[in-house]
């Protein structure tokens, strides 16, 4: 801790610090002034800037945080429900009685139903080393385990769908290789807002500087087509595998492709090149003829349904199989949609086909963990094995409270044939999921208000989140900057950054660990938990596990705070490149596929037997809300399932109720739910549905104007923008804002997931979220209508929906 | 040697860094942007078979204060409030501002703003301490693109890019949108433009109420025309107590002058009286709407730049040339007036008359400014004394009506109203149309007192009043509204 250097006598020190950890994809370095026992201001990275490492500026919701920080509404005490559950009344207890009684529901709740009826959901509301919800998921696995869980619901389908075609995550080339590219193609990725990994915006705008061409694809102008993109294409979302398709039909037809090396690295292209025992299933080749379904998959086949001109597809198609070495990044918003798998494998194999992988200045698509060996380590401080084996999909957590014992694999439970339990308590530890971030909200609070349910929620946060306004004890937590931690660069890791404890936290808040630690000794294994460490013992042991790995020469925890350098930088000057082993040897590097090769054809997805929903090859499916159908109302209200709609693209009021695709993006106001209620980064990015002039002139909004939104799970209202920078037909709603409900249930708040349905992906089991019909009007006070949903029955998904 | 931010607007992204970092070094509440960012963009959908064409397109423009050559913030301060370093950077000197706003309407880049807990107006001071210090300006550090940066910029040393324009070097008519195209300051900001600034299509800043805190009112188009029609957006606009000060304060001085013109022989001392009323209800307001009124005394010593400094002392000057009138007719009685009882002449009831005129004429070249381009024309002059011609009248002759002056108080009303119909403006049109709408039913009501026997003609002179004092209200607030519509 130096103080400051021009005035040693200063009351000011200044600390670098990393900046709070919530998932956004970056992991940064503030530089905190405190005074007085109290952060005054924050600077940004001001260590040397180099390509090889360069400083890790933060975006402004860093910048930002002392809004948050300071914010007049933290939890300063524990807290216990006093009416209805969800009501939002609290009064004040002591922390004795908070976690007494907390202590009680684990003992009572594991002996009356077992460990696999505790729960800890999925969580990143806090997410460095020492902070957020794996300090609870240490406490449940110490205590005999709790349900499991897998996924994201950032990265389901991606993390699922790469693997059949690449046999592994890391497909992903060190970053300053893309200033090796001649051409990246930007598909549904917007690295300026959601920041995938910090600085990756700014590589790409050095890759162009270098001379690539950059294209960004996305139903909306972001801010990085504005930003980085040499053009836009606008498309309809969850059409992109149909593009992509169309792109390799070009590059087939047109003779673009070095069909040799296709069948040397890869299985599934042609009839020549099919696994053994299958050489009579369809190939690549033979869905892009049409040869069995007797489509071809023409540009002007996917014109009609991605809105994307035929000529921009097939031109697309050229540059992307000409200018090489280039880059395909898929972003995750598209996977996050009814058959997100199916873009991820269509994206994989475009890379393949096209010779971009495993070669300085392409990437192999799919999800890109950096090479060589995945990056970052996410969680290093020691969970302990769950001696629970049982484990759900992150995002199927309202079906195992639903019917919990009637989950099988068939719903993605692994570890066991059947849950032996519903989930009866939960342990929310840093996280706005089981509300705000989970689909269809309405439904996931009647569940939640279902007392015979869950029976005990306890929340832990910092904030009276709309999550922690069901809880039944509050625990309020210290926000990072009031404890000790430590982070590494997130999916792109190359550093260690230090978050030494800078203020004491206000009120009785404590550390997510502290509150762990002080449970588990009320549960007789406090020993067991902390092994006689502190948080700062603990940021030690996690340094020493960087050391031991990823970083042989990280200072010890006492040079970081002598040197006050706050991160430490692996710089990167020989940028790794993923495959090049097997690119320069197939046989002799073989890939963690079951051939050994680039799997087109996927024998793994054969022997799933569900080819209308999880072919063996990449195809475009129809998703079951979509402009183009009504399959999805079909099961409440008995339409045709077959019915097939085109969409006249110069009739922008369609007959269908709601004609509207909803897609939700990061906003820079926000990382998902965090930040929503800091009033700079309100001011910054309002909360507003983002609506084509076309579609607001039809139905007469003007830009500022009040507007419902809604379709039959939910409505909300909310300032329209009124902007051309989204594709007619598509309204936008960023992801995230807090859900804010009247009396009648109409959320004033922006909160997308009012819409959002709580449907799964089929492959993955992951989170379709971005997958809704939606209708838009003008607002009139006199109109709103008490939402139909209150008081119907919550049904789990699969029996609405009919079982896969 | 100045300094000058430089600006890669091809490679902004507009995530706003820049903006939170200024309000968290300076501790800039919910609504002060020092530094913001316009989201432009433009375009059009085409429906091309079953697919959509599409040309539209998008940048940012991220500007704090350009420390310009010329900066008209500091050469208008009645104050003297700003201080301009010799390295150029241009800053306030807080303990001396009054807050009357005045360098907010000059600059034509938005860069002083209005801080309502200091009470006091507030700018970018290009980070001065960290400068001084060896360091970039807060903005500058925050940068995650790094397209934001300052130099040294000398005449023979141009430490710039050859792809960043100095814009200080170049008219403004050439200045990329949204950079206002009338800016006369040289503004010392160096960009490299955007393709999309590059095009020939239309261009609209699609966040403004991102970079416009001051409106944040959120008011439907229908909730925004009635309110403005009705005189509550007037009430509400921050900018009520200078509608009242302008408007007494031409009442007053078109008095001064109408009692001049008419009243020559037999001068009264009630009616005279009023007008020291009117002027002294009017100075309070004036006072009213200064934010830091311990520091107004300092306008009084900077009559030689500021315009605003003028007008305080013309009103002055009004003031005492009606006092002294008035001492002379208290002293000598009804009847004429004169300067002292031996002078030959009745010159003393011309001098306010005269005051009055020339405290219109300054209260019009405070308006005079290039950066408000809707009022650096002779319809600012030629709207004040329209006011101060038909408030004046209607002060002056309400103890016997108006039907007196029905002919030249109906060519006011006229000239009014072809006045307001040739406005060019665009925004408020139900309360402008309404506007047109009263004053042609007063300038009726005019002619029609020509005939009109003398009950009647005392009821229609009230009404005759009560439509000017409404239109008088929603004429001024339509002025004020100017510097809103300009883009920035």
């Amino acid at each position: 801790m130096s103080r400051s250097l021009s005035n040693p006598q200063s009351p000011i020190i200044t600390i670098r610090v990393g900046c709070p950890a919530h998932n956004c994809g970056g992991r940064c370095l503030l530089i905190a002034h405190i005074e007085n026992g109290r952060i005054t201001r924050l600077d940004t990275d001001d260590r040397p800037d180099s390509l090889a490492a360069p400083q890790l500026r933060a975006c402004p919701r860093g910048r930002a945080y002392l809004r948050r920080q300071y914010h007049f509404d933290r939890l300063l005490h524990p807290l216990k429900r006093t009416g209805k559950r969800g009501d939002g009344h609290f009064t004040r207890i002591t922390w004795d009685e908070a976690l007494d009684t907390v202590a009680a529901q684990f003992a009572r709740v594991k002996s009356a139903y077992g460990n696999s009826a505790l729960f800890v959901p999925y969580g990143t509301g806090s997410y460095n080393q020492l902070n957020g919800s794996h300090t609870a998921r240490r406490l449940m696995n110490l205590y005999g385990g709790c349900l499991g869980i897998y996924n994201s619901y950032s990265w389901a389908a991606i993390n699922a769908a790469t693997p059949t075609v690449w046999g592994t995550l890391v497909t992903g080339n060190q970053r300053q290789d893309w200033l090796n590219s001649r051409y990246i193609l930007m598909w549904g990725w917007n690295p300026a807002e959601m920041r995938d990994g910090t600085n990756s915006d700014y590589f790409i705008k050095l890759a162009r500087q270098n001379g690539a061409r950059v294209v960004c694809i996305d139903p909306r102008h972001s801010l990085s087509a504005a930003a980085l993109a040499d053009e836009w294409i606008p498309i309809r979302p969850g059409t992109d595998a149909a593009m992509m398709t169309a792109m390799a039909y070009v590059m087939l037809s047109e003779g673009l492709l070095n069909i040799d090396f296709i069948r040397q690295y890869c299985v599934g292209w042609d009839a020549s090149t099919m696994p053994p025992g299958f050489e009579s299933e369809e190939s690549y080749t033979d869905y892009l003829l049409g040869a069995r379904d007797g489509t071809p998959k023409t540009p002007e086949w996917a014109a009609a349904i991605t809105a994307v001109p035929a000529a921009t597809i097939a031109r697309i198609a050229r540059e992307y199989a000409t200018l090489t070495p280039a880059v395909l990044y898929q972003g995750y918003g598209m996977q996050r949609r009814a058959y997100g798998e199916q873009v991820v494998r269509a994206g994989c194999v475009l890379a393949a086909i096209t010779g971009n992988f495993g070669i300085p200045g392409g990437w192999a698509s799919g999800l890109g963990l950096q090479a060589p060996d995945g990056g970052g380590m996410w969680t290093v401080f020691p969970t302990g094995q769950n001696p629970v084996k049982a484990a759900i999909p992150v995002f199927l957590w309202t079906e195992a409270v639903l019917r919990g014992k009637d989950m099988t694999q068939a719903d993605g439970v692994t570890g066991v044939p059947r849950l032996d339990n519903d989930i009866k308590l939960i342990y929310a530890v840093a996280t706005n999921c089981l509300i705000n971030q989970h689909a269809n909200v309405n439904r996931s609070a009647e569940i939640l208000r279902d007392e015979s349910k869950v029976e005990f929620l306890v929340v832990q946060d910092n904030f009276l989140t709309p999550t922690a306004r069901f809880a039944d004890i509050i625990l309020p937590a210290c926000t990072q900057f009031e404890t000790w931690g430590v982070e590494d660069g997130w999916k792109y890791s190359d550093e260690v950054i230090l978050q030494p404890k800078l203020v004491e936290p206000p009120g009785e808040c404590k550390s997510d660990y502290q509150i762990c630690a002080e449970i588990a000794a009320r549960l007789g294994i406090g020993e067991a938990y902390t092994e006689g460490r502190d948080e700062k013992a603990w940021v030690e042991y996690c340094l020493s596990v960087f050391r031991s790995s990823r970083f042989p020469d990280l200072p010890t925890l006492a040079e970081f705070l002598i040197s006050n350098i706050g991160a430490y930088s692996n710089p990167v000057t020989q940028p790794a490149i993923a495959f090049s082993d097997f690119r320069a040897d197939p046989l002799a590097h073989p890939l963690n596929t079951p051939s050994g090769k680039i799997e087109i054809f996927s024998t793994q997805l054969y022997d799933r037997h569900n080819p209308a929903e999880i072919p063996p090859i990449p195809k475009y499916i129809q998703e079951w809300e979509s402009p183009f159908s009504d399959a999805d109302y079909a099961d409440t209200r008995g339409k045709n399932q077959k019915e097939k709609i085109r969409v006249n693209p110069r009739s922008f009021v369609s007959k269908k109720e709601f004609p509207l695709q909803a897609i939700g993006h990061h906003t820079l106001h926000r990382v998902h739910s965090t930040h929503d209620n800091n009033d700079w980064l309100g001011e910054a990015f309002p909360q507003r549905v983002f609506i084509n002039p076309l579609d607001a002139a039809d139905r007469g909004i003007l830009d500022g104007d009040l507007v419902r939104v809604w379709n039959e799970r939910g409505e909300l209202v909310i300032p329209a923008r009124v902007t051309p920078r989204i594709l007619p037909g598509v309204v936008d709603i960023p992801q995230g804002a807090w859900w804010a409900p009247n009396e009648t249930g109409v959320d004033f708040g922006g909160c997308v997931n009012v819409l959002t349905s709580e449907k799964w992906t089929p492959f993955a089991f992951g989170t379709a979220q971005h997958t809704i019909m939606v209708n838009v009007m003008p607002f009139d006070s006199s109109t709103v209508d008490p939402l139909e949903s209150k008081g119907k029955t919550v049904q789990p998904a699969n029996k609405k929906t009919g079982q896969r | 040697m100045s300094y000058a931010f430089t600006f890669d607007a091809s490679a902004c992204s507009g995530c706003k860094a820049c903006q939170v970092a200024c309000k968290d070094k300076h501790s800039l509440p919910v609504g002060v942007l020092w530094r913001r960012v316009y989201e432009v963009s433009g375009g059009s959908w085409q429906p091309q078979g079953e697919s959509w064409a599409t040309d539209v397109f998008a940048y940012n423009l991220s500007i704090a204060c350009n420390h310009c050559v010329h900066p008209k913030c500091a050469g208008v301060c009645p104050v003297d409030a700003y201080i301009v370093r010799r390295d150029g950077i241009v800053y306030i000197d807080e303990s001396k501002c009054m807050g009357c706003g005045y360098c907010a309407w000059a600059c034509p880049y938005a860069a002083p703003q209005y801080h309502p807990e200091l009470r006091h107006m507030t700018k970018c001071n290009f980070c001065h301490d960290h400068i001084d210090a060896g360091l970039p300006p807060a903005c500058v550090a925050a940068c995650p693109m790094r397209v934001l940066d300052f130099v040294v910029v000398n005449d023979w040393l141009p430490v710039i890019s050859e792809k960043h324009q100095p814009l200080w070097d170049l008219p403004a008519t050439s200045h990329p949108y949204p950079l206002p195209d009338f800016s006369r300051t040289q503004p010392h900001m160096a960009l490299k433009p955007h393709a999309g600034m590059e095009n020939e299509l239309e261009k609209r800043v699609t966040n403004r109420e991102e970079v416009q805190p001051r409106r944040q009112v959120r008011l439907t188009a229908r909730q925004e025309a009635w309110f403005g029609a009705l005189g509550i957006l007037g009430v509400v606009s921050g900018e009520s107590l200078l509608i009242l000060f302008t408007l007494l304060g031409q009442l007053a001085a078109g008095m001064a002058v109408v009692l001049a013109l008419t009243r020559l022989p037999d001068w009264k001392l009630g009616p005279f009286f009023q007008i020291g009323a009117y002027l002294m209800v009017a100075g309070l307001f004036a006072l009213g709407h200064l934010k830091t009124k311990k520091n107004a005394w300092r306008a009084l010593g900077h009559f030689e730049k500021s315009w605003l400094s003028r007008e305080i002392l013309m009103a002055g000057v009004f003031g005492l040339a009606w006092l002294v009138t008035l001492v002379q007719m208290a002293q000598q009685g009804a009847g004429p007036v004169k300067l002292w009882p031996e002078a030959r002449f009745e010159v003393a009831l011309w001098l306010p008359a005269l005051a009055g005129a020339a405290f219109v004429y300054s209260m019009a070249q405070v308006y005079r400014i290039k950066a408000v381009p809707a009022w650096n024309s002779w319809r600012t002059e030629a709207a004040f004394f329209l006011s101060a011609g038909s408030l004046g009248m209607m002060a002056a002759f309400r103890p016997e009506g108006l039907a007196g002056v029905w002919l030249p108080l109906g060519l006011l009303l006229a000239a009014k109203a072809a006045l307001a119909l040739s406005d060019g403006s665009r925004s408020f049109m139900t309360a402008r149309r309404l506007r047109v709408a009263v004053i042609g039913l007063a300038a009726a009501g005019a002619v029609a007192l020509a005939g009109a026997p003398g009950a009647a003609a005392g009821w229609l002179s009230a009404a005759i009043s009560i439509l000017i004092i409404y239109e008088e209200w929603i004429g001024r607030w339509l002025f004020y509204t100017a510097p809103d519509e300009r883009v920035m």
